[in-house]
């Protein structure tokens, strides 16, 4: 245990790089403990791995019969998160579903795994689930009750930064760590570069939240972390097909899950090893295993309306006593890297959205115990203060709020009921510039229509604000990085909204596709 | 139920086909499924505006850039004689039924409701083109509540043009500020003088052009933009909006009232079932109610993948919808590279001859159809700015190609 060499009085510092919910989570931990905090992130908040799951926050009861351990640790995080930020999470529970081809004895494992994990369960009527759940398959043998919930992300973090800076935390975002300062065995200070110039953050301590990007952060100050990298595909289909989030009951496995969230459903998700964190394009191909692993379950999937396809990168982490061949474990890893002879530095890796908040508590107590600080974490008991800016990602609260206020606009997305009110809200008191930073506050682009109204719309009030404003590439990018997602899933009725799109923007707004591809930063 | 000529979709190939054979006195019927894409359609003719994808340079003058195109594009297939006629003739057959475009021979540069150029054969008599806004101090007027014209980037783009804009917000003529709702309360208005001086008052000193969204009028825009012009004392021009797209509809709704005049019957909400074809020919379609509609001759003018004309399946398969006919396929969908994507899904459609005819196996499958517009595979009207250019020379030779047709069987 080493103390750092500052004046007594002083706040130690620190640095949490990396804005997805683990960055932000260890950021928040660390202010509630005392320390003087500052957040960096490459891109916008949440527009990592964060962004690019399921969006499930997890009961736990998926790994109960791989390592119950995890399981249990989902089930504590799951109810804590759905109290922190309630309006970021949708209690729309959970079923596993049994067919007539899957291994029989799996599900009396799974019952006891979750009673084992403390999950409450509960095993229904097969005919009840099927006649509930018109879209799944007409052979479920099986069916169990978990409480699985979805959360939005975008509202997560920037719920955990609006509090971060509250409490006098900073909050970096577009900003690239250049450079870590290691001198003599400790981290100096964070050279990060931003808003066009470069500028240098004196620090005690680094933590390297950076998820499938450790390895290249860790890097910057000579560090190794050893991370396994799996792409995850996800299929987003019109509306919501199925009233909670429904999983096979089955080993775990690829393809196996169905959740819905928001106005549309996603399912996924595949697996495959990679080496780029940046890996976030879907082939043509995975496209298919995804639809012929889902069919299974939703039978005649083909025949639905797919929005778009997507990928994330998860970075897990291998433990040293875990078996091979078995399926990774979602575990996380604190790594103190003085171990290496680097004090100050620390890489938290693996994990999930649901666990977050565990995993920044694990970070607190190993920064705390390295600075020789006795702070208990707060983070579970502490509230969150409500966000005030106006990201209402509801259709249906869209619409309760207008009519309460009397006001009956035509939206500006229809898709997703977004008004021009709630948008020049957003570009006036948070100087939002760009259409990707808005949709993901707003969930604008997100719907049927993927951007083809509302991207030229919203772009018409951007400009309005911002005299700098590049319509050709700004607009062009949105819609690029729209296509890109549209591309995969074109058939039937989308096929033509593809088009439809593609007249709009090409044959009415004159807008020219260029064949460089855009940074995979903004695909969701 | 017999006609000499069936022609299915409402796409603007499917109206010249229609109108172009009635006018020689033949009976025609006409079958969509819906009102077609003219209801998207920013109103101009836009014949070849670019050959390539990025930043290649904007084609000037369409009749020379034709031949650097694919020797299977609709274009290449009919020959610059035939494209020639065919705009001919509309210009001639537009203008009788009220619509005035402006035709010089090469490319002008409309301006888009993104603030951005885009090159354009034939502009509509009031659509704003660069040539037209340049050296003078233009009034960009939104009228409150419009979302279908993205006024903050139509400024943005006109001043970094150099064009000084300024933005001026007014009241909607009516109570709805929807595109198509305020070109009809301008045509429901006898006199709107006062209004349009009310909204001189909130020009800037100096002003020389009034730029509206294009909703002056649906049915009465000659006059609208008269008195428009009259009021304001400076020429009043019409950038395009977002759809539904009003002139667009006005060019649907002007050609689709001088098919009735001549006669031809058009149902809308039909769809075909089955076709009754033997001996290289089809004689008849069963639509999706059972009705059977006879005819001499068969035109598939159904609007490619947009309008429902060609389906893509989840393999990516690409089908013709009404005839089942061959298509040529494409390359598959895939996200890294999504305008070649997008390009194979335009390209993707019916493989004809030079008269128009499907053909499968290098053989014609049936004599007496003839397929146009979008339905036709080898072009890419999105890249080449090309729509209405195509579906003016395709319709206009199925009718001739129809016609001649019909007078060897007569």
């Amino acid at each position: 245990m080493t103390r750092t060499s500052r004046a007594d009085g002083d706040r130690p510092r620190a640095v949490v790089i990396g804005g997805g919910a683990t960055g932000c989570g260890v950021a928040r931990d660390l202010v509630l403990r005392g320390l003087d905090v500052t957040l960096v992130e490459y891109g916008d908040l949440g527009s990592g791995t964060s962004s690019r799951f399921h969006g499930m926050l997890q009961s736990g009861a998926r790994y109960v019969v791989s390592d119950t351990r995890y399981a249990a640790e989902c089930m504590e995080e799951r109810r804590i998160v759905a109290g922190l930020v309630a309006n970021a999470v949708e209690l729309s529970g959970g079923l596993f579903v049994a067919l007539d081809e899957d291994p029989p004895e799996f599900a009396d494992r799974f019952a006891q795994g979750c009673r084992s994990a403390r999950i409450p369960v509960e095993e229904l009527d097969p005919g009840r689930v099927m006649s509930d759940q018109p879209a799944i398959s007409r052979r479920v043998v099986r069916a169990f009750s978990v409480p699985d919930a979805t959360i939005n992300s975008w509202r997560l973090v920037n719920s955990l930064a609006d509090d971060i800076q509250g409490r006098g935390g900073l909050v970096l975002s577009r900003h690239q760590v250049t450079a870590i300062d290691v001198r003599g065995g400790r981290v100096r200070a964070v050279i990060v570069k931003g808003n066009g110039s470069e500028r240098r953050i004196e620090t005690d301590i680094v933590v390297n939240a950076s998820g499938s990007w450790s390895a290249r952060v860790a890097a910057l100050a000579d560090q190794r972390v050893d991370l396994e990298l799996t792409k995850g595909a996800i299929i987003v289909l019109a509306h919501r097909l199925v009233g909670a989030v429904v999983n096979r009951c089955r080993p775990p496995s690829s393809h196996d899950i169905i959740v819905p969230t928001g106005t549309v459903s996603l399912f996924g998700t595949t697996s495959e090893v990679v080496e780029d964190p940046d890996t976030t394009t879907v082939g043509a191909a995975e496209i298919q295993v995804l639809l012929d692993g889902a069919e299974p379950l939703i039978p005649g999937i083909r025949q639905y309306r797919a929005l778009r396809a997507w990928a994330g990168v998860r970075p897990l982490v291998k433990p040293a006593d875990w078996p091979d061949g078995t399926p990774l474990s979602r575990r996380h890893q604190v790594i103190d890297h003085a171990e290496d002879g680097l004090h100050g530095f620390f890489t938290v890796c693996g994990g999930s959205l649901t666990t977050h908040r565990s995993m920044a508590e694990d970070v607190g107590n190993h920064v705390c115990r390295q600075l020789g600080l006795s702070r208990p974490c707060r983070t579970a008991t502490t509230p969150l203060g409500e966000d005030g800016a106006r990201d209402h990602w509801r259709p249906t609260e869209n619409y309760q709020r207008l009519e309460r206020e009397g006001r009956f606009d035509i939206p500006i997305c229809e898709c997703e009921a977004v008004d021009g009110a709630a948008i020049s809200e957003l570009i006036e008191t948070r100087g939002m510039k760009r259409l990707h930073d808005l949709r993901r506050r707003l969930r604008i682009g997100f719907g049927p229509c993927q951007g083809t109204f509302c991207g030229p719309r919203v772009a018409g009030l951007l400009a309005e604000a911002d005299p700098d404003f590049r319509t050709e590439a700004e607009l062009g990018r949105f819609w690029s990085e729209r296509l890109k997602g549209m591309a995969l899933t074109a058939w039937g009725e989308q096929a033509r909204q593809l088009l439809l799109s593609d007249a709009v923007y090409r044959e009415t707004l004159g807008i020219r596709l260029g064949r460089e591809i855009l940074p995979a930063e903004d695909h969701r | 139920m017999n006609t000499d000529i069936l022609i299915f979709g409402a796409e603007l190939d499917a109206l010249i086909a229609a109108l172009r054979l009635s006018q020689r006195g033949h009976g025609v019927r006409v079958l969509a499924a819906g009102a077609g894409s003219l209801h998207y359609a920013p109103g101009g003719i836009h014949m070849l505006g670019y050959l390539s994808e990025g930043d290649g340079e904007a084609v000037s003058s369409p009749m020379a850039g034709i031949s650097a195109l694919d020797v299977r594009h609709p274009y290449r297939l009919l020959g610059a004689e035939r494209i020639e006629s065919a705009l001919d003739w509309f210009f001639a057959a537009a203008g009788k039924a009220g619509l005035k475009f402006r035709v010089n021979g090469a490319n002008v540069t409309a301006l888009t409701p993104a603030g951005l150029g885009l090159p354009v054969y034939a502009p509509t008599e009031k659509q704003a083109t660069m040539e037209d806004l340049r050296g003078r101090k233009v009034a960009v007027v939104r009228f409150r509540g419009h979302r279908d014209l993205p006024a903050g980037i139509v400024v943005s783009g006109l001043s970094r043009q150099g064009i000084e804009t300024t933005l001026v917000t007014v009241d909607p003529p009516g109570p709805s500020p929807e595109s198509i709702d305020m070109a009809r309360a301008f045509d429901g208005q006898a006199d709107f003088g006062k209004y349009f001086a009310g909204i001189k008052a909130c020009f800037p000193e100096g002003t020389e052009c009034a730029l509206f969204p294009a909703v002056l009028g649906l049915d009465s825009h000659n006059r609208v933009a008269g008195e428009a012009e009259a009021a304001l004392g400076m020429p009043c021009l019409e950038v395009p909006t977002l759809p539904p797209s009003v002139p667009g509809i006005r060019l649907y709704r002007a050609l689709t009232r001088e098919l009735e005049r001549n006669g031809v019957l058009l149902h809308l909400g039909v769809e075909a079932g089955e076709i009754i074809a033997g001996d290289g020919k089809c004689t008849a379609v069963r639509d999706d109610m059972g009705r059977v509609y006879e005819a001499s001759a068969f035109i598939v003018a159904t609007g490619g993948v947009l309008m429902g004309g060609l389906d893509v399946d989840s393999f990516g398969k690409v089908r013709e919808t009404t005839f089942a006919l061959e298509v040529f396929q494409g390359a598959p969908l895939d996200a890294q590279t999504v305008d070649r994507s997008l390009a194979a899904l335009h390209q993707s459609g019916v493989e004809c001859d030079a008269s128009l005819r499907p053909v499968a196996g290098g053989k014609r499958v049936h004599d007496n159809l003839f397929v146009t517009g979008r339905t036709l595979g080898h072009w890419n009207p999105s890249l080449e700015a090309s729509s209405e250019g195509v579906s003016i020379a395709t319709g206009w030779a199925a009718a001739e190609e129809a016609r001649i047709y019909l007078e060897g069987e007569g």
